[in-house]
């Protein structure tokens, strides 16, 4: 093994393509130390300076962040200004920056009431040896177990996205871990206590690459992870039914889609082949969740019409879930304001588009579902799976389909009064009331937090909402959750972080990380915002030159021959556009030519 | 002689979640079956610079961070204690306030200032901790700053 490490951490990964798993854990444990971020190398430690508050600026906490420029650890102060949470930040180097961290401090307060914490991580795969973020992997310090881990299938792309510079032709190497090494990686995540990983989102690059992404399914399957989704732009699933038939039939869960838009200009990626990737996936009963990414004066217009396109399409989609735009690089504060959107701004847009159908309270953080663990725990005596992420990383709601109307859940269920009260008979159990007797009186109070006549008819039924509800708290039966859900949108929101509004207090109470090469586990925010010191030196160190690859692929073809290229004329004429987009926007209002524009202009180009 | 440090502090905090603490450790030495108390040889004002030991206390044991910390309201005094080279393991018995537990025990081995282990100090505790630190479980009982039945 020592042989195929340099001294820069580049390991010879073309001679690991028959290696075991076994092989790439003793490669892993002797890597890891040396692919840690490393003090006065990578960053500094600058946590002296207090930033300034000015007038006209209440104070609300401070927390740790890094400089943009130097990645410098620093104080940074959150504080309210004119309605808004900021965050600010100087650098004995850089200077000062300051950036909106959520635009509505009113939204902030509520939000902030459900912040719960989780149980920490007992079994961490990395020491504590350095302040946080730069300790990644997950240190004992980190709050919360992994509520999805990604794995990075390959750095390929079939697309060039003039945004982008994670694709293998700009990296200049591949980084595609063998099915070996994905094992090793899997079981990595697996091995965390008190709450092993058990939701798996396979990313890439576009993981529909791998020829033997059916295989990854089956592994993560017999691994143990209940729920594997495969995050894709959808483009090779439209002209592959049988992928997304074998996908399913591997165990694949849902299929993680983007979705920027319901227009060609908003949505240049795969605006033409959602259609026909809904329609494959839909023959294949295999859901979808459409992901947008929402960035101001792009797409953020367009936030209602695309949970519309999801209600119109329910039988597929079982979700919306946004990611307002995190910023990445270095870009001039002018510029960022021009994009910057923060989950409170996404929230309001919603309810003005909708005429209120779907308003800014009936959104809840992603942690205040936290009560329901705590009570299933209680009563079962069992660890729970805790979504105990921060309260400013996400948003969620439901959204039912009745009769045409759409019933957001707040409207027929007393979620705060639920919530609160299910909190409350956890704590009780947990200070020795017999359970049985706290049981006996939730089933009765149930009642009192649903109005039925409020309920989607289906609910409505023979007191179905209360039924499913008794299952999922009393019975522990999930598949009533199923069948709560059937017929309802997921609406959710996720705001992942950059350099600019960086706070790690985000950081160590993260649910979503990245499992690495060398079997670390690696938040979102820290894998993606410094990528200099996780994503691209973990990956470059187990990956094979580009032009080497193609060698030991037999590929003779320029990265450009082998690039998608799009037959618009032939997208737009068949029946599936059509009927997909129909009464969502105007089809025939967009004439050929500028269909071919906004494609061209993302970088994809068209067949003529 | 070598050193133990640790530190005692108070927190105020509301963002990201609301907290109202004090931390007091005591520090005790465990030399053949015998516990003694240790008293801090220094205490001086806690800094950025202890970022990394106060997590290394708390960060998994109590679920709180030197993030945390800096949040909100904080008093922070860092405690160093001189450790003869009799003692075999250190027990560091926290006296908590807003927390689950009003007492922690962490046990640590001299050598290596490896925690071996953490817990609440309840009665039904007390063995494993009597175990770890081979000192009989009445002797525990007459040092603990508590009524444990």
């Amino acid at each position: 093994m020592e042989k195929i490490v340099s001294a820069e951490v580049r390991i010879d990964y073309s001679k690991l393509l028959d290696a075991r798993a076994e092989d790439f854990e003793e490669l892993a444990n002797k890597v890891r130390p040396k692919l840690m971020p490393r003090p006065n190398v990578d960053y500094t430690i600058e946590l002296k300076h207090k930033p300034p508050l000015r007038e006209g600026e209440t104070h609300i906490a401070f927390t740790v962040s890094a400089c943009p420029e130097c990645l410098a650890l620093l104080t940074a102060r959150i504080f309210e200004r004119d309605g808004k949470v900021w965050i600010r930040k100087v650098c004995p180097r850089h200077g000062e920056f300051e950036e909106v961290y959520w635009g509505s401090y009113e939204l902030y307060r509520r939000f902030r009431k459900w912040q719960f914490d989780g149980k920490g991580i007992t079994t961490p795969h990395v020491p504590l040896t350095a302040p946080c973020p730069m300790n990644c992997g997950l240190c004992p310090r980190h709050k919360s177990h992994p509520a999805l881990v990604n794995l990075v299938a390959t750095n390929r792309c079939d697309l060039s996205c003039w945004y982008c510079f994670f694709f293998a032709e700009r990296a200049g190497y591949v980084y595609e871990p063998t099915l070996e090494h994905i094992k090793y990686m899997l079981r990595r995540a697996r091995e965390l206590r008190p709450y092993p990983a058990i939701a798996l989102q396979i990313t890439g690059g576009e993981p529909t690459l791998r020829d033997d992404l059916v295989d990854i399914v089956k592994l993560a399957k017999e691994l143990g992870y209940t729920h594997v989704q495969v995050n894709t732009t959808g483009i090779k699933l439209a002209f592959d039914p049988a992928l997304a038939v074998r996908l399913r039939e591997a165990g694949t869960n849902v299929i993680y889609m983007s979705f920027d838009g319901v227009t060609p200009y908003t949505n240049a990626k795969n605006h033409w082949e959602v259609p026909y990737a809904l329609d494959n996936l839909r023959k294949a009963r295999l859901p979808v969740v459409l992901v947008p990414t929402v960035i101001r004066g792009y797409n953020l217009h367009e936030v209602w019409d695309m949970i519309r396109f999801g209600l119109k399409h329910i039988d597929v989609v079982r979700g919306v879930n946004f990611q307002p735009i995190s910023i990445t690089g270095r870009v001039p504060r002018k510029q960022r304001e021009k994009m910057r959107v923060t989950i409170p701004d996404v929230l309001h847009e919603i309810e003005k588009q909708s005429d209120g159908a779907l308003k800014v309270d009936d959104w809840y953080p992603v942690p205040s579902v936290v009560p329901v663990s705590h009570f299933v725990e209680a009563m079962t005596g069992e660890i729970k799976l805790e979504l105990t992420t921060h309260f400013a990383c996400g948003a969620a709601t439901y959204l039912f389909k009745d009769d045409g109307e759409i019933v957001p859940i707040t409207r027929f269920v007393n979620v705060n009064g639920f919530l609160k009260y299910l909190e409350e008979k956890a704590n009780e159990i947990k200070s020795g009331r017999n359970k049985y007797i706290v049981t006996l009186e939730t089933v009765a109070s149930l009642r009192k937090f649903v109005d039925l006549s409020k309920a989607p008819r289906r609910l409505r039924r023979r007191g179905k909402a209360l039924r499913h509800l008794f299952n999922i708290l009393v019975k522990h039966d999930y598949s009533s959750l199923g069948e709560f859900h059937y017929d309802a949108l997921f609406v959710g929101m996720m705001h992942f972080q950059d350099l600019y509004n960086h706070d790690a207090a985000r950081v160590q109470r993260c649910d979503i990380h990245y499992v690495t090469p060398d079997g670390r586990l690696v938040p979102f925010c820290s894998f993606n915002v410094i990528p200099e010191l996780y994503r691209d030196r973990v990956q470059r160190a187990y990956s094979i030159p580009l032009d080497k690859w193609m060698t030991i692929k037999g590929l003779k073809l320029k990265p450009s021959e082998y690039k998608y290229k799009r037959n618009i004329k032939k997208l737009i004429a068949g029946e599936p556009y059509r009927r997909h987009y129909e009464g969502i926007i105007d089809v025939d209002a967009i004439p050929y030519e500028e269909h071919v524009m906004a494609s061209k202009r993302f970088g994809i180009p068209v067949v003529e | 002689m070598s050193t133990h440090r640790t530190v005692r502090f108070t927190l105020t905090t509301s963002t990201p979640r609301a907290l109202n603490v004090s931390v007091e450790p005591t520090l005790y030495c465990v030399a053949g079956g015998e516990i003694t108390r240790l008293e801090p040889s220094r205490s001086e004002p806690f800094s950025e610079e202890h970022s990394l030991l106060f997590d290394s206390r708390y960060g998994d044991t109590l679920g709180i961070t030197f993030v945390d910390l800096i949040s909100g309201n904080y008093t922070a005094t860092l405690l160093t204690y001189d450790v003869p080279e009799t003692c075999s393991k250190l027990l560091e018995v926290l006296r908590t306030k807003g927390l689950e537990h009003g007492l922690y025990a962490a046990v640590y081995e001299c050598e290596s200032d490896s925690r071996v282990l953490f817990t609440p100090i309840v009665a039904k505790k007390l063995s494993k901790l009597s175990e770890a630190l081979g000192v009989k479980r009445n002797l525990l009982k007459t040092i603990i700053p508590c009524k444990i039945p």
